[in-house]
């Protein structure tokens, strides 16, 4: 009787905390769950980044206005998606992790994040953090270093840390961890440094490695008969730097996977798995279900990384369980996401280095272009440095069944380099060079695309810098996202016209939120410039200041 | 004839392309699309006659563009307009910017050795910039004065004013008098003597040097008692003075005497703790008024003097006010330095009155047991009843309106200790009284120059008053929070009609001003200063950025 007390009593103490999100409330984030939370990275598991909320529509949008700022003590850059839990708004970035009220913008608590110095230098893309999760009391996050925090929500005091990886061999972590059936995953960065990626399963409660699982097989496992002998595959990248989705009836994870290492892939003949593709896995154990590779002996950084957007798609008159993807190689892919078939695969952006995908293999058909390229010419390549498109999250709305993305219209010049390995130095063996430009021509675009076609339904054409921002999708008719020179726009859906802008105070890289409170519907979105794009389009961001900070807007009222 | 509509065409177009004039300055105001004085005019009043911004519409006003100014010192400076280009200053940078779309033009980097910061005892920060013949003139933390090209920003003169490591430094915004630049100077917890300094807008040559602690055969140097005191006098000018062009005096506050224990330097010790009326073309001291006579407290005279015209006895006056950090509320005949008013605004035990005879303070029992060695409780507080954050003047209401200290100061004298250069020197010991958030921090406060007393007041609780005090023509007056907060409070009752929540802490000046006929309201939040000593218990993030509000569209 007394241990039945005891139980009682600690059950109790289990379910007591306020700040206790339980995985039924992740899973139905986005998805009938209260529309004042954001819990999870793409506003829901299926990463749609599609609100139902309209409060703020077309016809109200001119009377959006900032409702409050606050400043993220940080010139790093801002590139994080914010989470909402009862009323608490919480903010990442390399330097600072941040609990801020939602109603009055005042910082609750603010923890630093601690890191060496040097681990800049084995950084390819910006020091930057895309987010953080949440679960049962706790806000986790990754660091630049390559460890996992986690805090208490209520203090922002750490619970545990767990080192995942060496940052001097190259490995770090800037993307956004997750929880899927109660296990914390993180994944890696480092593809350019010569890593062996992974992802990795953690206890929530203790930071304790439940499983790892590589992307690269080591010899004996499946899949490793696609790496040469010796020690290739030690070094063939195969990061997982983008927060993968989840779909919580089949439990399988979906993730990215990145580009092989060295560029260069005259070291490394076959077809380098998994390598530039798209795992399906079991969270409790890491298991791979399923894979599909979208460029096997990946040579140009064609990351299979970006979102993995999960859809109910008609195709050929029949309900499909899909996934998509906007790869930076520029096909849009579509797969059943039970069993891994490719569904379709057509271009969504100039490119030139597939002329299609063999629908019957999977594999792309490369053009005579990319042979040259593999016989050491340099070439004019499309997609350029970016990608076709690149990790700026694409939203999809299952209303229209139309998928709404930052694309990016340029081209390279591109040449195999010799290479050596070299712990936590740069092993890419490329020169990558940007093309010049026609005049006159556009450098990106906002497109509503079908996914099945890859045609646009409309594009808004953009001629000076390319978004490097999310783009969220609303049922009040709107897009959102931002611009590098600082303004945060908003999109009519249907037509791609930008119907309000807001200038804020440096440039916009990030993921926009939306959400309620007390009846108030909310956007929220980081402004600090930053990542790759500000050493690219260095000339044309001069005059763009740093400086992180967190925006949230409401309807003036009438 | 040619040569002469040559010369007509060459002046005209020199007067198009490199303003503003002596005339624009004199006139400041009169075109509301430009701001080109430190406290929107040479009388400081911090007074615009824009309503279209008014009580009744405030709560639509919203922020219309924010520009980061990639700056974690901290953001004190009152931003210039002239032309639809805003210009801004903090130690790091100097800024200019489309006033309309908040896009950067250019920036120019502040170049001083990242060591200066070791000799600013308030705060590595800077007021703002002056506007003159194409050029934005500033100063630097490491006492230099600056002059940059208005179109790009490019440097064209800078002059060393002091040795930064002797305790000198520069963070006060210049000003431009009778076509002359004049700076101050910081430093009188380092044992500085302190100076004003003429320099030509043009070259940047050096025209003269005023001292404001007078050396030996100077008249007043027999208040320094011994004689080399006066070395490390103090008396600093870090608060742009004012100016009356028809009179050509400028007005010019000087602070604390060095160390705050007199032990040392017997006397008065002019011209600390002064107001001194200055011919801006020679450096000539006309008048001076010393409002402390042999300061122990830190009652620095430096803060804004108000230029009005008020009636006293029914004859209207040109006066002088400055609301001391003593807690009184002095008001002078500008022409003449006459005594005409000085009541404290605030809880003050140091003094039971000014002698309007004489013009000193009658120093309290209280005072003559610090003087004696005794830990007192020190009203106001040595952060006195009111810090820099600048009052405003209504000509209209003929009231002033600030942001005053609440709070006191355990405060006691200790020994000397040799001077050392570029090491404090100060000599005392002080506690404050906690801010916490329920205390009252501070008030707003409507008050009658003449009585001191408020007309009303607002309490600011769990903070100290943050930032300068703008009046409007729409009724109303603008501020800042330490919180973050821009806020605007009714100026007939101190009610707050609006606020709204910036990204950092706000510790500046606003200003309000015109473009294509809509009004504009702009203030720089970013925590800085001793905002870390004053706000108390609050958690504030850093990080400068500048905040532009209009109406919202109908």
């Amino acid at each position: 009787m007394n241990k039945l007390l005891t139980a009682i009593a600690l059950l109790a103490a289990v379910h007591a905390p306020v700040f206790a999100q339980t995985q039924q409330d992740l899973v139905r984030d986005g998805n009938g769950g209260s529309t004042d939370n954001v819990l999870t990275y793409g506003m829901g598991y299926n990463q749609n980044r599609y609100s139902a909320l309209k409060q703020i529509n077309k016809n109200t949008v001119k009377r959006l206005v900032p409702v409050w700022s606050t400043s993220l003590g940080s010139n790093y850059g801002e590139q994080a998606q914010p989470l909402v839990y009862d009323g608490i708004l919480f903010a990442v970035n390399a330097e600072n992790t941040v609990a801020i009220d939602v109603v009055t913008g005042k910082q609750l608590w603010r923890t630093p994040v601690d890191w060496d110095p040097a681990t800049p230098r084995i950084v390819c893309c910006g020091i930057s953090n895309k987010g953080l999760a949440v679960y049962n009391g706790k806000v986790y996050r990754g660091t630049l270093d390559a460890h996992i925090v986690a805090l208490d929500q209520k203090t922002g005091k750490q619970v545990w840390k767990t080192k995942i990886a060496e940052w001097k061999e190259g490995f770090s972590i800037t993307s956004a961890p997750m929880v899927a059936n109660g296990v914390l995953i993180t994944g890696i960065s480092g593809a350019e440094f010569g890593i062996r990626g992974f992802l990795d399963g953690l206890d929530p409660e203790t930071g304790k490695q439940l499983w790892r699982r590589y992307t690269i097989p080591a010899p004996g496992e499946k899949g490793s008969e696609t790496w040469p002998a010796g020690d290739a595959y030690k070094s063939g990248g195969g990061s997982t730097w983008i927060t993968g989705s989840y779909d919580p009836e089949l439990d399988l994870l979906y993730w990215g996977v990145g580009n092989a290492g060295p560029w260069n892939p005259t070291t490394r003949p076959g077809d380098n798995l998994y390598t530039a593709s798209i795992l399906a896995i079991k969270p409790k154990t890491g298991e791979i279900v399923w894979h599909y590779q979208l460029v096997p002996n990946e040579m140009f950084d064609l990351d299979a990384n970006w979102e993995i957007i999960l859809g109910d798609l008609n195709v050929d008159g029949q309900k499909r369980k899909v996934l998509m993807q906007f790869s930076r190689g520029g096909f849009l892919y579509v797969l059943d996401r039970v069993n891994g078939k490719l569904l379709s695969a057509k271009p969504f952006e100039k490119i030139n280095w597939a002329t299609h995908i063999d629908m019957a293999t999977g594999r792309p058909v490369e053009s005579e272009i990319t042979r040259k390229a593999r016989a050491g010419e340099q070439i004019e390549l499309w997609p350029g440095q970016w990608g076709a498109k690149n990790w700026a999250h694409a939203a999809f709305n299952p209303a229209t069944g139309l998928l709404y993305a930052n694309t990016m219209h340029n081209s390279r010049l591109v040449k195999i380099l010799p290479v050596e390995y070299k712990v936590g130095q740069r092993f890419v063996g490329f020169e990558n060079l940007p093309a010049p430009r026609e005049a006159g021509s556009p450098i990106g675009h906002v497109d509503a695309i079908d996914p099945m076609t890859g045609q646009q339904k409309w594009r808004a054409r953009i001629e000076d810098i390319p978004h490097y921002s999310a783009v969220i999708a609303t049922a009040g008719g709107l897009l959102f996202t931002g611009k590098e020179t600082g303004e945060f726009i908003a999109l009519d859906i249907d037509t791609g016209k930008t119907l309000w802008q807001f200038q804020t105070s440096s440039g916009i890289n990030a993921q926009p939120i939306t959400f309620t409170h007390k009846g108030r519907q909310y956007v929220a979105i980081q402004s600090g410039v930053g990542g790759v794009n500000v050493v690219r389009m260095g000339e044309q961001l001069k005059n763009v200041p740093r400086g992180g900070s967190v925006w949230v807007f409401a309807l003036m009222d009438q | 004839m040619r040569t002469i509509l040559l010369l007509i065409a060459a002046l005209t177009l020199a007067g198009c392309a490199l303003g503003p004039g002596a005339y624009d300055l004199k006139n400041d105001g009169r075109n509301p699309d430009d701001v080109l004085t430190y406290g929107m005019g040479y009388s400081q009043n911090r007074y615009s006659a824009l309503s279209q911004i008014n009580k009744t519409n405030v709560k639509r006003l919203v922020p219309v563009w924010s520009l980061s100014l990639e700056s974690n010192f901290g953001e004190q400076a009152q931003p210039m307009l002239l032309d639809g280009v805003m210009y801004i200053a903090d130690a790091q940078w100097t800024v200019a910017i489309d006033a309309v779309t908040g896009k950067r033009l250019w920036r120019t980097a502040v170049d001083f050795p990242a060591d200066t910061a070791r000799i600013v005892c308030c705060g590595v920060s800077n007021k703002g910039v002056a506007l003159y013949h194409g050029k934005v003139i500033r100063t630097t933390i490491d006492a230099h004065v600056i002059a940059l090209d208005q179109k790009n920003g490019q440097l064209l003169w800078k002059q060393k004013v002091a040795d930064w490591t002797e305790g000198y430094s520069l963070t006060l915004a210049p000003l431009i008098a009778n076509g002359v630049v004049v700076t101050g100077c910081s430093g009188a917890e380092f044992g500085a003597r302190c100076f004003l300094d003429g320099w030509d807008p043009d070259s940047g040559a050096h025209l003269w040097r005023r001292y404001t602690v007078p050396g030996p055969g100077e008249k007043g140097h027999e208040t320094w008692i011994p004689s080399e005191a006066y070395l490390h006098g103090g008396a600093s000018t870090w608060i742009t003075g004012s100016y009356d062009p028809e009179l050509d005096l400028m007005y010019w506050g000087t602070g604390n005497a060095a160390p705050y224990n007199p032990e040392n330097r017997k006397g008065d010790n002019l011209y600390a703790a002064s107001i001194l009326a200055v011919r801006p073309k020679t450096g000539e001291i006309v008048w001076h008024y010393q409002a402390v006579p042999n300061d122990i407290y830190d009652w620095d005279t430096v803060w804004e003097i108000i230029l009005a015209d008020i009636k006293i006895d029914g004859k209207t006056r040109k006066v002088a006010m400055q609301m001391n950090r003593n807690g009184f509320l002095y008001v002078l005949d500008r022409a003449t330095g006459e005594l005409l008013s000085a009541k404290p605004f605030t809880e003050v035990n140091w003094a039971t009155h000014v002698d309007m005879k004489t013009g000193r303070p009658v120093e309290s029992e209280t005072s003559q047991r610090l003087r004696a060695g005794e830990q007192i409780q020190l009203y106001p507080s040595i952060r006195g009843g009111k810090n820099w954050m600048h009052a405003a003047f209504n000509p209209n209401t003929g009231l002033l309106y600030a942001a005053t200290n609440e709070g006191y100061s355990n405060y006691k004298l200790i020994k000397v200790q040799p001077f050392k250069a570029g090491f404090r020197y100060q000599a005392v010991e002080t506690t404050y009284s906690p801010v916490t958030p329920k205390s009252v921090g501070g008030y707003f406060q409507a008050i009658d120059p003449m009585t001191a007393k408020p007309k009303w007041r607002t309490p600011i609780m769990g903070e100290l008053p943050g930032s300068a005090i703008l009046a409007t023509g729409g009724g109303l007056l603008f501020t800042g929070k330490h919180s973050g907060d821009v806020i605007a409070l009714d100026a007939d009752t101190g009610e707050q009609l609006w606020q709204f929540k910036t990204p950092s802490g706000v510790n500046a000046q606003p200003v309000t001003w015109t473009r294509n006929g809509r009004q504009y309201v702009t203030i720089l939040s970013g925590s800085g200063g001793t905002a870390s000593q004053r706000r108390g218990m609050l958690d504030i993030p850093l990080g400068g950025s500048v905040w532009t509000f209009a109406l919202m569209p109908d």
